[in-house]
């Protein structure tokens, strides 16, 4: 008998092809467009942002998987998206040094001390964000302000000088094209559904998870600008300006941190808009949105008891 | 509820309306080995041994189940132990063949040896010969299917035809599925069968209807070949093909009882405690076939699929046939293939040597050439939900995958592991590839093995 050899293996024996760097290429597409508007509008200095972010971020990981003597999971592009996502919330005059600074916390503190991406219990991309805006506030509202835009960004202009002065100085095609100040992740509006869409065209998210989370924004915000417009922002403002957009797509659709089971998916998408809306009318931060997904983040673990009953139990 | 289908699982991407494939037998070979046992549960007694002449359909191996038959004519070259078998019990294996073969052989043998190329022929033209051959005309049904040896095939193991009668008797059912799905394949043999041969068929289900006096009478396609199958007379009293979606896994027992019964039964039961016997296409037609002929049938029905071949086959070839001579028909050469799996492409068992013979439990085999094998690499889990959505059982199977990795049994068993029916979709979508059946099926082992001694537990485990 001198037959070749022959493969055996458990079963299934054949794979859809989807691996975690497809999806984290589909997630890179999808955020061409709003990056790519951001560097229009901004100019090189978001660019700069975004390839010390993307470089440093694959290189903190590298070295520190090196340093613990682990597998190099560079290659599923992970940490290239949330370096990329990273730096489209962070605003485009922020120093190189503080750029690093982000990338170590969100690598190291974000997702190596957990074992790597997909054992993080956060999206290491807000725990940057929120580590960074607690430590350096001034660095991190410092704005360009494109053509004659108000030079706050939308969300601190309706905290600082209300709804009504929020209407005027915004009109939606000035959100929706990218003329307000802010970081590069939310100028355009239009250029972030284009990539949302791309992510549920490609299933790349699930999507209750965005879909139930401008639910969420819109119709709690809308519950209140109904009875009292003139005390509340309108819902279609709230959605499309202070990274409503950014946050819906590409940070409450994080992989590991957010639920795994449908219903989960629901609650969390609903309970992160909610939570988006009510931070930015009572609470003392502009940019609600981001809190609100990190504040989710700590439910996951909860919501994935939403597990559907078992077949035949 | 019914409903037209379940949640999860994997659509079978194909067009909306197929045509069944044809079912080519293969010449008959020179030499067969029989393994004793080829279905689950007790093997069969060895009722030969080494030397002695045999007689096509002569029963070789019997048990209170079933029986196992010479399917050629010769001598009994070898009687070895060695046979892995699907469960993993390693059992006797017959091997026959032309007397001339063997050194010291006696006569008897060579005046069945003739070169006859369809088996249908060759089997009516040598009626059974011996006492303990099959007297059909003597026998009830019962005793035809005892004697036939017949297997069921249906869902995700094969069992005794016999055995599934008696189940089903003592109980008492109210619905009779015939299952004509083959698992993630729409052009199986089963649907070739129900198109050309309904007269054996319907005489298969007419006997079973007969045997187990069921209220209503099912049979189940997939809806893309329905209409390739809907020329045999539509008996609408007596029974009704049910056009099901092709979504794997919806041919396991589960699956079908949902959809067709409109009901769910947890691990420790099984279809016949809703009132409900499934019973394979496959084993309808032979036994129509068995009934109209009064022989048993000695082939095997086999769908064979994979990149390696342009377009799925349906072949019929001998029980104890080799997987050699089975690639040589099919034109494959052996360095062409890098896996050849027993089974479908989703819960087949890989085998490792082409000299292994197919049994009345090969219903498919999947081939893959070099290149086209998958490697299960295991990264780490991102929590991306994907298996919790495809899993037709509803399981959280990376959490099963996970506690058996960990080896956290209890809580593995904590989840219903045992209503894991390993049928691939979770580990099918893993972005982050993790061999997810195989960590299942590791806990579930350790679990059985840890708990052994209860009897309850046993019974638990019955389909796991």
């Amino acid at each position: 008998m001198n037959s070749s050899k022959l493969v055996v293996s458990p079963s299934p024996h054949i794979h859809s092809g989807n691996l975690v760097s497809k999806i984290m290429l589909d997630f890179l597409v999808a955020l061409i467009p709003t990056a790519a508007f951001g560097v229009y509008i901004f100019g090189l200095g978001a660019l700069r942002v975004m390839l010390i972010a993307v470089i440093s971020a694959v290189a903190w990981e590298a070295l520190i998987q090196k340093a613990t003597k682990r597998p190099l999971t560079t290659s599923d592009l992970s940490a290239v998206v949330s370096a990329l996502i990273l730096a489209l919330i962070l605003p485009p005059t922020i120093p190189w040094w503080l750029i690093l600074v982000a990338t170590l916390i969100m690598i190291v503190l974000g997702r190596e001390v957990y074992g790597g991406y997909g054992n993080n219990p956060f999206n290491p991309v807000l725990v940057a964000w929120v580590v960074l805006q607690m430590s350096f506030p001034d660095f991190m509202t410092s704005w360009i302000v494109p053509g004659a835009s108000p030079e706050l960004a939308p969300m601190e202009v309706l905290k600082q000088q209300g709804p009504s002065f929020a209407k005027e100085s915004f009109t939606y095609s000035q959100l929706l094209l990218g003329q307000t100040a802010g970081f590069t992740g939310q100028v355009s509006a239009l250029m972030l559904l284009i990539g949302g869409a791309f992510l549920l065209w490609r299933k790349a998210v699930n999507w209750r998870i965005p879909v139930c989370y401008l639910a969420g924004v819109f119709l709690f915000s809308g519950l209140f600008w109904i009875f009292s417009p003139s005390s509340f922002a309108d819902p279609v403002f709230h959605v499309l300006a202070g990274g409503t957009l950014i946050a819906a797509f590409f940070l409450a659709t994080d992989l590991p941190s957010s639920p795994v089971t449908p219903e989960g998916m629901v609650y969390f998408g609903l309970g992160a808009g909610v939570l988006t809306a009510i931070i930015r009318m009572w609470g003392a931060w502009p940019f609600g949105a981001f809190y609100a997904v990190f504040i989710m983040n700590l439910a996951t673990p909860f919501l994935d008891k939403t597990a559907p009953e078992v077949y035949g139990r | 509820m019914r409903s037209s289908t379940f949640s999860g699982g994997l659509i079978i991407h194909a067009p909306s309306k197929i045509d069944t494939v044809q079912i080519d037998p293969l010449p008959e070979p020179k030499q067969v080995t029989i393994p004793i046992k080829q279905h689950q549960g007790t093997a069969c007694t060895l009722l030969i041994k080494k030397g002695d002449a045999v007689v096509q359909g002569e029963i070789i191996a019997e048990s209170a189940s079933t029986s196992i038959h010479a399917t050629l004519s010769g001598t009994v070259l070898d009687v070895k132990a060695g046979f892995e078998h699907i469960s993993g019990e390693t059992v006797t294996a017959v091997t026959i063949g032309p007397a001339e073969l063997a050194e010291e052989k006696s006569k008897k043998g060579k005046k069945a040896k003739k070169g006859e190329k369809q088996e249908e022929e060759t089997a009516k033209e040598q009626p059974p010969r011996e006492p303990n051959l099959v007297r059909m005309d003597e026998l009830r049904t019962i005793g035809k299917i005892l004697k036939a040896g017949l297997i069921d095939s249906s869902s995700r193991f094969a069992h005794p035809l016999l055995d599934k009668i008696r189940k089903a008797q003592k109980q008492g059912i109210r619905a009779l599925i015939i299952n004509g799905l083959d698992e993630f394949n729409l052009q199986g043999y089963q649907a070739s069968l129900l198109a050309d041969a309904p007269d054996e068929v319907l005489t298969g289900v007419h006997a079973l209807q007969h045997i187990l006096n069921p209220d209503e009478v099912v049979i189940t396609v997939y809806e893309n070949i329905f209409q390739a199958v809907t020329s045999l007379p539509q008996d609408e009293d007596t029974f009704r093909i049910v056009p099901l979606k092709a979504r794997h896994p919806q041919h396991v027992d589960e699956l079908l009882v949902k959809v067709v019964i409109g009901q769910e039964y947890p691990p420790e039961m099984s279809p016949e405690d809703l009132g409900v016997c499934i019973i394979s296409l496959e084993a309808a037609y032979i036994l129509g076939w068995v009934l109209k002929n009064n022989q048993p049938f000695l082939d095997t029905f086999i769908s064979v699929s994979g990149p390696v071949l342009d377009k799925p086959r349906n072949i019929r070839a001998r029980i104890g046939t080799s997987f050699r001579e089975i690639l040589e028909y099919l034109g494959i050469a052996p360095e062409a293939v890098s896996k050849v799996v027993h089974g479908g492409p989703m819960t087949g068992k890989p085998i490792y040597d082409l000299e292994r013979p197919v049994t009345k439990e090969t219903g498919q085999i999947y081939l893959q050439g070099p290149g086209e094998t998958i490697d299960y690499p295991s990264k780490v889990c991102v929590k991306c939900g994907f298996c919790v959505q495809v899993c037709p059982m509803r399981l959280m199977p990376f959490m099963l995958s996970g506690f058996s990795e960990a080896g956290s049994f209890e809580l593995a068993a904590k989840y219903d592991i045992f209503s894991c029916i390993e049928c691939g979709c979770c580990a099918f979508v893993c972005p982050s590839q993790i061999p997810m059946v195989q960590w299942i099926q590791f806990g579930k082992s350790a679990l059985m093995s840890e708990r052994s001694e209860s009897d309850e537990f046993i019974q638990a485990c019955r389909l796991a």
